[in-house]
């Protein structure tokens, strides 16, 4: 089983110990990503993942995000280029791995992107969904809320304090939370990569950790990420905690980020992608495979042991999102389980 | 095969994927699979 999290602006002003030593200049990535949000990627941030590549093209502006894995290039997103520069760069990219005798399969693609893809000839599915709340108008009031409430509630009751941090100064804590998250995973269990949020690297300095102890004790955590474009806000990215701590722990965490969040005016947060989720036959663009959009509604229903994509996405509806973004891979021929399969082997699922 | 014949062989084919990620046989095979199925459900 394998586990994804998944995201802001510049270092936001009044979060304690978030300084930028990171020039623009210096991660081509995060200068794409922040310039050429036409897709309105909301996981766009995991192109700073360490261990995740970026492949630039000489005279052509922008930036596309890849993990090898096997004989694939694993492309992440779709291509963060000018609208008038995206097809050059998506050109450059496939020339690249043919280069490299890779093939390509591109995952996390936006709506704007695999339409693009699809008129370049790709086979394109719907893969599944991010979610996203709007803020504004967010309210944990009312019948519908009144369970999360209870949980957030007894969360509070049990001691929790929830506070934002500078995760540098709880590298301890965060290392000491990840080992028993892990741990109560079972022996096969590992981090995954990749599609999945991280604490440290160059993201870092764009982040913000909300951390959770109780009697002083570190006990859980949720990193947030920068989202970019019309859409911007923050995304929920990677959390963890120690089990049987406290019922409603994360909740209460979300709930405490949200009410800052809110009272800064941000207008999005985002959950981020459930493969297999928001599945809609609707969303399928012209020369989908009928296969492969039948194996995500049965990896939905039936494969919780490859991900457990229903309790990821229960957490996520407990927030009653307002929007449901369809998200798409992208394979250069026909359709290909083995394309599928070297996605979750780049995230080191296998 | 029938469709469910094919869905089932579907779900085997990628489950063999991750037992040998690197056998081109298995990888054609799989795809091939998946191919059938799609013109099982287009019908």
């Amino acid at each position: 089983m394998f586990y994804l999290a998944g995201l802001a602006d510049e270092p936001q002003k009044g979060v304690p110990g978030v300084t930028s030593t990171v020039s623009r200049t210096e991660i081509p990535a995060l200068d794409a990503i922040r310039a050429y949000t036409q897709a309105e990627n909301p996981s766009a941030f995991l192109t700073l993942n360490a261990g995740t590549a970026t492949f630039t093209s000489p005279g052509v502006p922008g930036a596309v995000a890849y993990r090898r894995a096997g004989n694939y290039l694993v492309q992440f997103g779709g291509v963060f280029a000018p609208p008038e520069d995206y097809d050059r760069l998506l050109a450059a990219f496939t020339d690249f791995a043919r280069s490299q005798d890779c093939k390509v399969v591109s995952v996390q693609l936006q709506r704007h992107d695999a339409e693009i893809y699809a008129r370049h000839g790709f086979t394109v599915n719907q893969i599944g969904a991010s979610w996203a709340v709007s803020l504004p108008e967010f309210t944990l009031r009312g019948t519908r809320f009144m369970q999360l409430r209870n949980k957030i509630s007894r969360a509070f009751r049990n001691g929790l304090v929830v506070e934002e941090v500078d995760a540098t100064h709880y590298a301890g804590s965060i290392t000491e939370i990840d080992r028993a998250w892990l741990g109560a995973k079972g022996d096969g269990a590992h981090q995954l990569e990749f599609l999945v949020g991280e604490i440290g690297g160059d993201g870092q300095p764009y982040r913000r950790l909300f951390v959770g102890s109780i009697e002083d004790k570190p006990v859980g955590y949720i990193s947030y990420s920068p989202v970019y474009g019309t859409r911007h806000g923050w995304m929920h990215d990677l959390s963890r905690r120690i089990p049987e701590t406290s019922p409603g722990l994360m909740e209460a965490i979300n709930s405490v980020a949200i009410e800052q969040f809110r009272a800064e005016g941000v207008p999005w947060l985002h959950f981020g992608f459930t493969p297999f989720t928001g599945l809609d036959a609707t969303q399928e663009l012209p020369g989908f495979n009928r296969g492969y959009q039948w194996l995500m509604h049965a990896l939905f229903a039936q494969g919780g042991d490859l991900y457990p994509a229903q309790s990821q996405l229960a957490y996520k509806q407990k927030w009653a999102p307002t929007l449901v973004i369809p998200e798409y891979i992208a394979f250069p021929d026909r359709a290909s389980l083995h394309a599928f399969a070297h996605v979750f082997r780049a995230c080191g699922a296998f | 095969m029938s469709t469910e014949e094919l869905m089932q062989a579907t779900v085997g084919a990628l489950m063999g994927i991750f037992g040998a990620p690197d056998d081109p046989e298995v990888a054609e095979a799989a795809d091939d699979t998946l191919a059938a199925l799609h013109e099982a459900l287009a019908g």
